[in-house]
């Protein structure tokens, strides 16, 4: 009885524990870390309508939790597993902060390559604090110091301010932010480095600089980007499909989609299913075994998420086509993938809910270890990484077309046929035939 | 003489006796044999040898494991990735479809469920008696069972054998000596009796042989060679005739059957001896018919003619094929056979071997101890006797003298005939000095003619002394002789031959054995701690065992069929971590495997041998690998302080030396391989990849590649990162950073 009365306790403790933590996993966590003094979160009349539009936004959706950069207790994890979804980083006016060893830039670094996604808002009284822009220049990301700000005197509007264009302003295919919502701009630029997984969101443009405020002549050491080499909103997608969003003023954040993409609500991507097989045998899935000039059907599933709903993600441009490799060593096939149309994805439900593409064709005529290899990354979209590695043997010994079925070996076998005849013949002609005749002549 | 022949002792025929002693002398000679190699298994365990086992050993499994169809067609994907090797197509079976069939006539006839290990691990022991045999019919159609049985004994127990073939080398080697053996027995007894029967065993031999070693080219040539001799001695006979023919046809048909060979026999330049031979032996016997019909005189013409016209006509048709293609040309292997110094100029990758080495002349000796200089003389009694079958020693003692010269693996081939021929010398001596009946006979037969009455008193004063004593003297010098043999065989095995390489032995300093276990550690560190599928770069030396222990895939392996890929891992080894990391990637490789001697002072390490990979990839790409960049100024090899940049800078002295320091508490550490001290400033910093492993005695070091950086960092900078501390200096005044242009 005390077995079973025990394990009943565990069974118990363990369907518990579940409950407790399905609740607490349920929804999203988000951080924001804020300077009151800069915004005072406690009183959201202060609040400029950016800011709070966007914390109504995060209130809507996650569970936020406010944090000061004062506060010494920050923790962005739980022992190694990060604690939080998404952090938001407001401006600070200070850079020493409370918690300097939690969002020291190993921290940060961790947290992205965690799946954490984060989002940074500069302005130009503000600074940041040493972990956050060493992490920022650890990735490419070098936001102006304080007090540097952007300056356009061609495109200039009322207090200092630049005004924004979506024509000058708007970087082309970013794929995020097509029109600039508020076009009043006052603040901070950045440079950003050549790593390939930066893409620019909104630049200044060829006119605007970025230099210390109230220098009347620019000079090397008080300005920090020149013309289209500043940007005002950059985006990082990392390997694992982490976001990070830096703007460089928080006006920015009236477009909402910059603060919905770095949480991944906008462009993302997902592979509802991989899937290949030899077209004679399609009832084998993921085959591990082909032969050479097998015929293969490759298909995968792809969904986006609209508004919180997964839905079938079709690609309308050309340079967007999703592109299939079989690759050993070098790809032997690299092909567009053929749109379906969209389809159920889950057996017996009835929701289209996921685009197949698919390929068919013909494996080459050369055995080895080859790579069914879906690369898809695009700007601002979710990378769509996929590797199946397949084997594909030679023939067998008994899957060669045999000598008949060939006509040029009809000669061969011919011969072969004629020459062991010949032979039976002259053996019988040696044996009996011939031995008479001797005979006779000797008589 | 009827009565002679039914001698009795004890009331049992004198030949029954004899039978009964011969069958003893052979159950001893197989327990010779199988014993004497059994040193490995006592000394460590039953345990696999060396490298080429490990594959045997693999296949093997695979064949018990799968059926034989799927062993013929077996597409390997865990060696050579990722281009894969026709594993079933390019082995010769006979190995592992003997150990296969045993395990399964143990198995299912017997009910003996005996793990295939042990099955291969004494396969070799077990084959060595069967060798002995066949050496002893060999050696008895040359002279006689006397012969026979000291060169049995000799082959049961020589050195040069045994280095092959001890209890865990499970090679080729280990059943091809047997099957060598008895397809010569059988070459000779057909060509003796002109036996279409014997020409058949021959034949079957022969295709058992072709199935088990790529050796089996010696028969392929030999055998003809011995027929053409023959011919040109003015010694064809039918008998001849009917022997070549049926062993060639068959032989060949069968051989072709081994899909490693497949058309070889028709097509490669290292049969066609065989096949000009065979066409030779037509037209003598077509001569020989025409002889038989017309005059001399017209013959002369009719010779002279038709032999001018045949070797024009086929030396030509062989240049034509050859340079047509049709014929393939003779490989590298066999040019290195001839000009000792044709692969270190052109094919490094055979150079590299170790067993292609030139033999060094102590090693004849070391291997066969008195038989050596018995050998000529059995060679030059052959002469003296010159019969058809010892045209056939003195040819296999001549040429195989020549190439054991060439290479140390070699000595293996001419081992038998060493045996063979010592064994005729031997048994002739001690027919001549062990014989004293015809001393006394004389002796009797002097007494009865001059006195006859004094018989009895006088016969004991006349006992010839002299020459008993320079007999007996004889004897006993030669007696010495053999007991030295045996025991310089066992102590040559013992020491030399019965280390698994594997498992390596050393002496603790107060004489216990110490036993370094390093390879296993980390083999099998990488079959518990790594994915399934994981694939491991190493050289390709411990590619059959990595495959064989660690289970995992490799890309290159001691099969070498793919000299390209193999240069790609040596240029991996001998790059700078960008370039390697580069090839890493694209091979999807996931560990790096080093063996490192260093620290214990193992020398058959990957720093010694590193120039063969820097030379193997210079080979392939001549403009980014220079061999002339890993030596110093003055021109010598080092690793300490002196080493070139590249060397330093190498993927491989990284790996090596990596935290090697630590172990010096920081200061200059010293490699006892090398002699030399590496200096413990700009110690190896390694950012591409990262120390998984190394085992206790440092001789195998296992490195896991990174990833690509999550955030799209080059990986120098990560690293740098990794080890920037939270708490750096502030710096007061940030600066702009110089930055190349956004496309």
């Amino acid at each position: 009885m005390v077995p079973r009365l025990f394990l009943s306790v565990i069974f118990a403790l363990v369907s518990i524990a579940s409950a407790l933590s399905s609740v607490d996993l349920a929804t999203p966590h988000a951080l924001v870390i804020y300077d009151p003094k800069v915004n005072n979160l406690n009183e959201t009349e202060s609040l400029s309508t950016s800011v709070s539009g966007l914390i109504n936004s995060l209130e809507n959706i996650y569970v936020v939790t406010y944090k000061t950069y004062d506060d010494e207790n920050i923790n962005l994890f739980y022992e190694d597993a990060v604690r939080f979804d998404h952090l938001v980083l407001l401006p600070s006016s200070k850079k020493a902060i409370g918690a300097k060893d939690a969002i020291s830039q190993h921290k940060l670094l961790n947290f992205i390559n965690q799946k954490g996604n984060v989002l940074v808002v500069g302005s130009v009284t503000s600074v940041l604090p040493d972990g956050l822009r060493t992490f920022l220049n650890e990735l490419g990301i070098y936001p102006s110091p304080k007090n540097f700000k952007l300056i356009d005197h061609f495109n200039s509007a009322e207090g200092g301010k630049v005004k924004l264009s979506d024509e000058l302003n708007v970087v082309k295919g970013n794929g995020i932010v097509s029109s600039i919502k508020n076009t009043e701009y006052e603040g901070s630029a950045a440079l950003i480095s050549n790593n390939e997984y930066i893409f620019p969101i909104i630049k200044s443009s060829a006119t605007g600089f970025s230099a210390k405020k109230d220098i009347p002549a620019i000079e090397q050491d008080t300005t920090w980007t020149f013309g289209e080499q500043g940007f005002l909103a950059v985006g990082l997608q990392a390997l694992n499909n982490a976001r990070l969003t830096w703007v460089g003023s928080e006006s920015l954040l009236d477009n909402e989609e910059l603060s919905q993409w770095a949480f991944q609500q906008k462009n993302v991507l997902r592979l509802k299913f991989v899937e290949h097989y030899k077209s004679e045998a399609p009832e084998i899935r993921n085959p591990k075994l082909y032969r050479i000039k097998d015929q293969t059907i490759y298909a995968i599933g792809v969904t986006e998420l609209v508004n919180g709903k997964w839905v079938p993600y079709e690609v309308t441009e050309e340079e967007n086509q999703i592109q299939l490799s079989f690759k050993l060593l070098d790809p032997y096939q690299r092909l567009d993938l053929q749109p379906l149309g969209p389809i159920a994805s889950t057996k017996g439900s009835e929701e289209l809910d996921a685009f197949l593409y698919f390929a068919n064709f013909t494996i080459p005529d050369h055995h080895g270890v080859f790579t069914f290899e879906l690369n898809y990354k695009r700007n601002g979209l979710t990378y769509l990484v996929d590797k199946k590695v397949v084997t594909v043997r030679h023939l067998a010994n008994d899957e060669y077309k045999r000598s008949w079925d060939i006509p040029n070996a009809w000669l061969y076998v011919a011969s072969a046929f004629l020459v062991t005849v010949a032979w039976f013949l002259f053996v019988v002609n040696y044996i009996y035939v011939g031995k008479t005749d001797i005979k006779k002549k000797n008589i | 003489m009827v009565e002679k022949t039914q001698l009795k002792v004890l009331g049992i025929k004198i030949e029954t006796i004899r039978l009964l002693l011969r069958v003893i002398i052979f159950i001893s000679v197989a327990g010779a044999a199988i014993s004497s190699r059994l040193f490995s298994v006592i000394r460590f365990e039953s345990i696999i040898h060396e490298f080429d086992p490990w594959f045997n050993f693999r296949a093997t499994k695979y064949l018990v494991t799968h059926s034989f169809y799927e062993f013929l067609n077996w597409f390997d994907d865990r060696t050579w990735y990722p281009l894969g090797r026709v594993t079933g197509g390019t082995l010769y079976p006979g190995l592992m479809v003997t150990s296969g069939a045993i395990w399964h006539i143990l198995r299912d006839w017997f009910s003996l469920p005996i793990d295939i290990r042990n099955i291969c691990v004494l396969l070799a022991p077990a084959f060595s008696g069967l060798t002995a045999i066949a050496t002893y019919f060999l050696t008895k159609e040359m002279k006689d069972s006397n012969a026979g049985l000291l060169a049995a004994i000799f082959m049961g127990i020589a050195p040069g054998y045994i280095s092959r073939s001890v209890a865990g080398s499970y090679d080729n080697e280990a059943i091809a000596i047997t099957l060598l053996m008895a397809t010569f027995y059988f070459w000779i007894k057909a060509m003796k009796l002109g036996s279409v029967f014997y020409g058949t065993l021959t034949a079957l031999f022969y295709f058992y042989m072709v199935s088990a070693w790529g050796g089996y080219v010696f028969i392929t040539n030999l055998i003809p060679l011995h027929v053409f001799v023959l011919i040109l001695m003015g010694r064809y006979t039918h008998r001849l005739y009917t022997a070549y023919s049926t062993w060639y046809a068959l032989g060949t048909l069968a051989s072709m059957q081994i899909p490693f060979v497949g058309f070889l026999p028709i097509r490669s330049n290292d049969h066609m001896a065989a096949l000009g031979v065979f066409g030779l032996l037509q037209l003598v016997a077509f001569g020989d018919y025409v002889k038989s019909r017309i005059d001399s005189k017209q013959f002369k013409t009719f010779l002279v003619v038709s032999l001018v016209l045949v070797t024009s006509l086929g030396i030509g048709a062989l240049f034509a094929l050859t340079a047509l293609g049709w014929i393939a040309p003779w490989t590298g292997r066999f040019y290195s056979l001839w000009d000792t110094n044709y692969a270190k100029i052109h094919i490094p990758i055979i150079a590299s071997v170790s067993e292609h080495q030139p033999t060094a002349w102590p090693a004849f000796f070391f291997d066969t101890s008195l038989l050596i200089w018995l050998f000529p003389a059995g060679i030059y009694l052959c002469f003296q006797e010159l019969r058809d079958e010892h045209v056939f020693v003195i040819i296999y003692g001549v040429l195989c003298s020549y190439f054991a010269g060439v290479m140390v693996r070699l000595m293996l081939t001419l081992t038998p005939v060493i045996c063979v021929a010592g064994a005729i010398a031997l048994s002739k001596l001690f027919d001549v000095y062990l014989d004293v009946v015809d001393l006394f006979k004389e002796e009797a037969e002097v007494t009865e003619g001059k006195e006859k009455e004094k018989k009895s008193t006088k016969q004991a004063s006349k006992l010839p002394i002299l020459p008993l004593l320079s007999r007996l003297l004889v004897m006993v010098f030669f007696t010495f002789y053999l007991f030295y043999f045996v025991l310089h065989c066992t102590w040559v095995t013992s020491s030399a031959y019965s280390s698994p390489s594997v498992v390596l032995a050393s002496k603790n300093p107060d004489g216990t054995q110490n036993i370094i276990d390093d390879y296993r550690e980390a083999y099998y560190w990488l079959r518990m701690n790594t994915p399934e599928d994981a694939k491991v770069l190493a050289w390709w030396d411990y590619g059959y065992q990595i495959g064989g222990m660690a289970d995992r895939t490799t890309l290159v392996d001691n099969n070498t069929w793919n000299n390209t890929h193999i240069a790609t891992v040596g240029k991996a080894m001998c790059s700078n971590e960008d370039v390697a990391y580069k090839i890493l990637r694209q091979h999807d490789v996931e560990y790096v495997l080093v063996i490192f001697g260093g620290l214990i002072g193992y020398s058959g390490d990957d720093i010694n041998k590193f120039l063969w990979m820097v030379r193997i990839a210079e080979g392939i790409w001549p403009e980014e690998v220079h061999e002339r960049d890993f030596f110093t100024e003055k021109g010598e090899y080092k690793v300490d302080g002196d080493a070139t940049k590249t060397m330093k800078e190498s993927l491989l002295y990284k790996m090596s030396y990596y935290r090697f320091n630590e172990l010096f508490s920081g200061r200059d550490g010293t490699d006892r391989v090398r002699n030399q001290s590496i200096p413990a400033a700009n110690a190896p910093e390694l950012n591409v990849i990262e120390e998984a492993f190394t085992s206790s005695n440092w001789i195998v070091r296992i490195y896991k590649v990174k990833d690509l950086d999550n955030v799209g960092r080059d990986l120098h900078q990560a690293t740098a990162f990794e080890k920037q501390s939270d708490k750096q200096k502030r710096t007061r005044v940030i600066k702009r950073p110089s930055l190349e242009l956004r496309e």
